[in-house]
């Protein structure tokens, strides 16, 4: 790692401002571990395991490092905890394969390999793991459709080399063969975290560049390459980087959830009601993401279906204001005051000055100018200059 | 001038917010009628070396960014642990502190995405969960930190 004292001293800073962040422990865990420094490695993994004991990460990288320190039985009793908490997690069959593996139990690395695959099939990385185990196995014939289908899956995405064999090629003779800690994946992450905490924004963008080729169709790593590339304003590579996120991996809720506001920048706003869809599927609890679809349904003219998403946000969080002031806002165009007024007379939001601008707009359509008055007097005491409620208290009349 | 839909804005809002580095698992962000409302916490993403001073003026930076926005009119910003002072200017207040403590919600307040802060939970919470089920419970359990 270029920058493994910069990086160093970034993430110790980080665990002195948040002692109980055990994602940062984890990541400093991670580099040390990264960098040959095992013992200092297991001291932070298991701070972050102090605070959080199924932090997978840690767990993992903490199998990994007793692994390094020839306690290979307790690295992987260490997995056991983690497989009988998840049994079916994707991150944890991968790396308790890919340990199983590097300690020579194939059979059983193979396994976790396969059952890794199957829960995300067609990840070209998976498929690299999945063709250097077999290879190991002595099965060419499963060595080479993984391979081929890892290829003709890299194929498909629009970023990056023009062609990804070489690239696969090299990875797997440097990585995949080798049963490294797949989730040394989030190290070039924190190495551009770093550089771009330090101002240098262009080598952070590099260093996720060569990530992405260090280990090619990883989708976590291409969602974190689309962020840097949004963030340096470069809107078409961001998109062509989560779409490709998307196409390896259908589970990238985030990068859907970037792809919708991407498209919406490019007026397309069909795509992105799709995008914001596909984020709300994986993960419907989130009331933003659904507020952001609802916005988009809105903007389509698709009011009804903009209507139910505001109205499950609230069934979520009755106090979510962004939901409830689009909410009576599509009251007061179908005539239905006395709803708007109900949604928005109480609740935290009530002392917005938008809710009160509304609230006045339903009062005034229903007759009572008074509570109209009353709502625009309230909505500019916080904000006098708000245009909106000084023009409907023209409107109404003193 | 051309009406300006609450979508567009909203994308353009969050370009500002990338721009910035700033984590929206936990800062919410919408628009009504060229009305823009940010709630909840400033973080910055994969960590922050910036100062408080720092913090305040890319606060300050990302206000006049958003208020120049076309279809903008205006930018009420309501963030835990930020206000500002009499010459309007951003500055670190205990708000936070005292907000958890209080029986009232923060005006304002909504519950946020969670992409990567299960230590919160586990912090709070003696159960020993997985991961994975953090996610969907850090809606719930932040709801009632309000």
């Amino acid at each position: 790692m270029q920058h493994l004292e910069d990086c160093l001293q970034f993430l110790r800073e980080q665990t002195e401002r948040q002692p109980d962040c055990a994602p940062t422990w984890s990541h400093l865990g991670l580099v040390l571990f990264d960098a040959g420094r095992v013992d200092e490695a297991l001291e932070a993994l298991d701070r972050a395991l102090a605070i959080h004991p199924y932090y997978r990460e840690a767990v993992i990288t903490r199998c990994f490092a007793l692994s390094e320190l020839g306690r290979s039985h307790d690295g992987f009793n260490g997995f056991k905890v983690l497989h009988a908490s998840i049994p079916d997690n994707f991150e944890t069959s991968l790396a308790l394969g890919v340990y199983c593996m590097r300690h020579g139990w194939t059979r059983a690395g193979l396994a976790q390999i396969l059952r890794a695959e199957m829960m995300r099939p067609g990840l070209p990385f998976v498929l690299s793991y999945a063709a250097a185990a077999f290879e190991e196995l002595g099965d060419d014939g499963a060595a080479d459709d993984r391979r081929r289908r890892s290829s003709q899956a890299m194929k498909r995405l629009r970023a990056g080399p023009r062609s990804w064999d070489a690239v696969l090629k090299a990875a797997r003779e440097a990585f995949y063969g080798q049963w490294q800690n797949p989730a040394l994946a989030r190290v070039p992450v924190v190495e551009a975290t770093v550089l771009r905490e330090a101002g240098k924004s262009g080598e952070a963008e590099d260093s996720l560049l060569d990530a992405n080729l260090r280990f090619p169709g990883h989708p976590e790593l291409m969602v974190e390459l689309g962020k840097f590339l949004l963030a340096r304003e470069h809107s078409a590579e961001a998109t062509k980087w989560f779409s490709g996120a998307v196409c390896m991996d259908e589970t990238q809720y985030q990068a859907f959830y970037e792809l919708g506001f991407l498209h919406a920048d490019n007026r397309n706003l069909n795509l992105a009601a799709k995008a914001l869809n596909h984020a709300v599927a994986l993960r419907p609890l989130f009331p933003d993401y659904r507020y952001h679809l609802a916005s988009v349904l809105l903007d389509r003219g698709r009011s009804n279906e903009a209507l139910e998403e505001f109205r499950r946000i609230l069934t979520l969080d009755p106090g979510d204001g962004y939901a409830a002031v689009q909410l009576a806002s599509i009251h007061i165009e179908r005539q239905e005051w006395e709803k708007a007024v109900d949604l928005l007379r109480s609740g935290p939001f009530e002392s917005w000055p938008e809710a009160l601008v509304l609230q006045a707009q339903a009062h005034r359509d229903l007759g009572h100018r008074a509570k109209a008055r009353v709502c625009l007097e309230r909505a500019l005491a916080t904000d006098e200059t708000n245009s909106e409620a000084r023009e409907l208290l023209s409107a109404v009349g003193a | 001038m051309q009406q300006v839909s609450d979508y567009e804005i909203n994308a353009r809002v969050r370009s500002v917010l990338a721009r910035h580095w700033v984590d929206t698992a936990k800062l919410r962000f919408g628009s009504f009628r060229g009305t823009v409302r940010l709630t909840g916490e400033l973080h910055r993403l994969g960590g922050d070396t910036h100062t408080t001073a720092q913090l305040a003026s890319k606060l300050d930076c990302i206000e006049h960014e958003i208020q120049r926005l076309r279809g903008v009119k205006r930018v009420y910003i309501q963030l835990e642990k930020w206000a500002k002072n009499g010459t309007g200017d951003w500055e670190a207040t205990e708000r936070r502190a005292a907000a958890r403590s209080s029986a009232v919600p923060d005006a304002g307040a909504s519950v946020t995405s969670s992409e990567s802060h299960v230590y919160e939970l586990t912090a709070r919470d003696a159960r020993k969960v997985p991961v994975e089920d953090h996610e969907e419970e850090e809606r719930i359990v932040t709801k009632d930190r309000r």
